[in-house]
């Protein structure tokens, strides 16, 4: 049995070329001057031959390692490196090259081929080493016009402008203003935070109100017995009839809690929020809003710092059996070698400490399992979402801090683990969206 | 802040709706078992549930772990072991 044929291509005449005549199954388009490594071609065959509903495939060089696919992502970044296997059949039921695109064929297909929902599969293997044009490739110069044109043939209204490195920087248009419930469970407390004590809730609450540029919110605070009623009355004078104010007589459980508020909830759609936070940028209702209302997302979440300004959460990290959270620690303006800090994208799951969902979906999934009262409760939630094909995306433009303590130890009940485990253990042990895990490259 | 010795009180959600609120929370645990089961059972047909790609990271990972040190230590280690094992399970 023979394997598929390739054509490689190096440049947009012969790509062009190839798409118009060529009798092989597959294009590969070298890009930026790239060099294929000596597999190269060998790997690509294979993977074809396994998985032959593959439309465009793209792995690895030299220089990084890339997650799986994602339609978000894409969007925001040509990421998918200097290799792109085109199935020539399929490039061909595209129509072809469009004039508008040339410097950027390879991420125009691409987006094309997204948007008509081909199968693009990553293959996790160095396919050739970067050439001297390879910045090239995701100049954002070239990628702006390239997403502009994208969404409008998608029908999606955002505004596209240059970010940081690669990555561009889409401000989704909202479809309505829809009423959102943000959902705060609270015992009251307080904490010492830049030298001052400060009541937690309330200064979330304070710093939320007086900052957000999006108005139509409730606050649904689910709250302790032993709340203080001094807490109480501010949080009533502070919102007043946008105070939704529920009780909670049991011992702790974060999810029943959050479920709770969920019931008491009026709002379409969900701002699941911890107590200890501060807003960073007045726009983060908007933003969130703006991804969870795309097509089969499913949860959005944002950017959160320690008190000391590094990194606490860059989305959920699920590897070897284990949920982290990806880039803690770094510092505020860290970045890797694909910019994965810049870019809206995809992510196994994120943290409840900050997550925007649409109150159906939340319903569609149980809300938060009681199986996990005090942990883990977020990544199964997400694993559940992601079991009925809806994504989770992290968006670096979302920013606020998150004061939990940088050494904190999160005490987990075994069976916690156990119920985990017995879930999703084959989805925890290795991230497909930040693929640097589990290797010696960090 | 001292915890104070008896609940606050204030502006609450209708406590009148209890009933409505213990049936909502029962349709959540219920929705949770389901997908819960759902996931359990996926897991023992897992390689149909994983995409190409999350099946060729998975099979990457597992090419470095036989190549790491510590699972070469580990193999050597717990060797004799399941040669005696082996031996035995021949022997019976």
């Amino acid at each position: 049995m023979h394997g598929p044929s390739l054509h490689v291509v190096r440049d947009e005449l012969e790509l062009g070329e190839a798409i118009a005549g060529t009798e092989a199954d597959f294009i590969v388009l070298v890009r930026g001057g790239a060099v294929l490594s000596d597999d190269a071609n060998d790997t690509l065959s294979e993977v074809i031959g396994r998985f032959p509903e593959s439309d465009l495939l793209y792995g690895d060089d030299d220089g990084a390692r890339r997650p799986a696919f994602s339609a978000v992502r894409l969007r925001g970044q040509d990421y998918l490196g200097p290799v792109l296997a085109l199935r020539t059949e399929r490039a061909r039921s595209l129509g072809g090259l469009r004039p508008e695109a040339t410097g950027a064929h390879g991420y125009d297909l691409a987006l094309r081929l997204s948007a008509a929902g081909a199968s693009i599969v990553y293959v996790p293997s160095v396919l050739a080493s970067p050439g001297a044009g390879s910045d090239d490739i995701h100049a954002t110069a070239r990628t702006l016009p390239i997403v502009r044109h994208h969404l409008g043939q998608l029908g999606i209204q955002a505004e596209v402008s240059h970010g940081r490195g690669s990555a561009l920087d889409l401000r989704y248009a909202l479809e309505a203003r829809p009423l959102v419930s943000i959902v705060i469970p609270t015992r009251g407390g307080s904490a010492v935070i830049a030298g001052t004590d400060r009541v937690m809730v309330v200064e979330a609450v304070r710093g939320i109100s007086e900052r957000s540029s999006y108005d139509n919110v409730e606050f649904v605070i689910v709250a302790d017995d032993a709340t203080p009623q001094s807490v109480i009355d501010e949080l009533d004078a502070l919102l007043g009839e946008r105070l939704v104010l529920v009780r909670w007589s049991a011992p702790f459980n974060f999810s029943a809690k959050m479920n709770r508020g969920a019931v008491h909830a009026n709002g379409e759609y969900l701002l699941l929020l911890n107590d200890d936070i501060e807003l960073v940028s007045p726009d983060w209702i908007e933003r969130l809003l703006g991804l969870a209302q795309q097509p089969d997302v499913g949860l959005a979440s944002g950017l959160l710092y320690f008190e000391d300004g590094t990194v606490q959460h860059g989305g959920h990290l699920y590897a070897h059996g284990q949920a982290g959270h990806i880039a803690i620690g770094w510092p505020a303006d860290a970045d890797d070698e694909l910019g994965s800090m810049s870019v809206d994208r995809e992510v196994s799951g994120a943290t409840a400490a900050c997550a925007m969902v649409s109150a159906d979906d939340f319903w569609a999934v149980g809300g938060f399992s009681s199986l996990l009262p005090g942990n883990y409760n977020d990544v199964d939630f997400c694993l559940k979402l992601r079991s009925l094909g809806r994504s989770v995306i992290w968006s670096p433009h979302v920013k606020l801090y998150h004061f939990e303590s940088k050494t904190r130890e999160a005490t987990v009940a075994p069976s916690e683990i156990a119920a985990l485990r017995s879930r999703w253990n084959s989805r925890i042990q290795v991230d497909a969206y930040w693929p640097t895990t589990g290797d010696d490259r960090r | 802040m001292a915890v104070q010795d008896t609940p606050w009180a204030g502006r609450e959600a209708t406590p009148s709706a209890s009933a409505r609120v213990e049936s909502a929370e029962r349709q959540l645990a219920l929705v949770d078992r389901v997908l819960g089961l759902e996931a359990a059972l996926a897991e023992l047909a897992v390689e149909s549930s994983l995409t190409p790609s999350e099946q060729l990271i998975a099979e990457r990972q597992l090419v470095r772990l036989r190549g790491s040190a510590a699972w070469r230590i580990g193999n050597a280690a717990t060797a004799p072991a399941r040669i005696a094992r082996r031996t035995l399970r021949r022997g019976a």
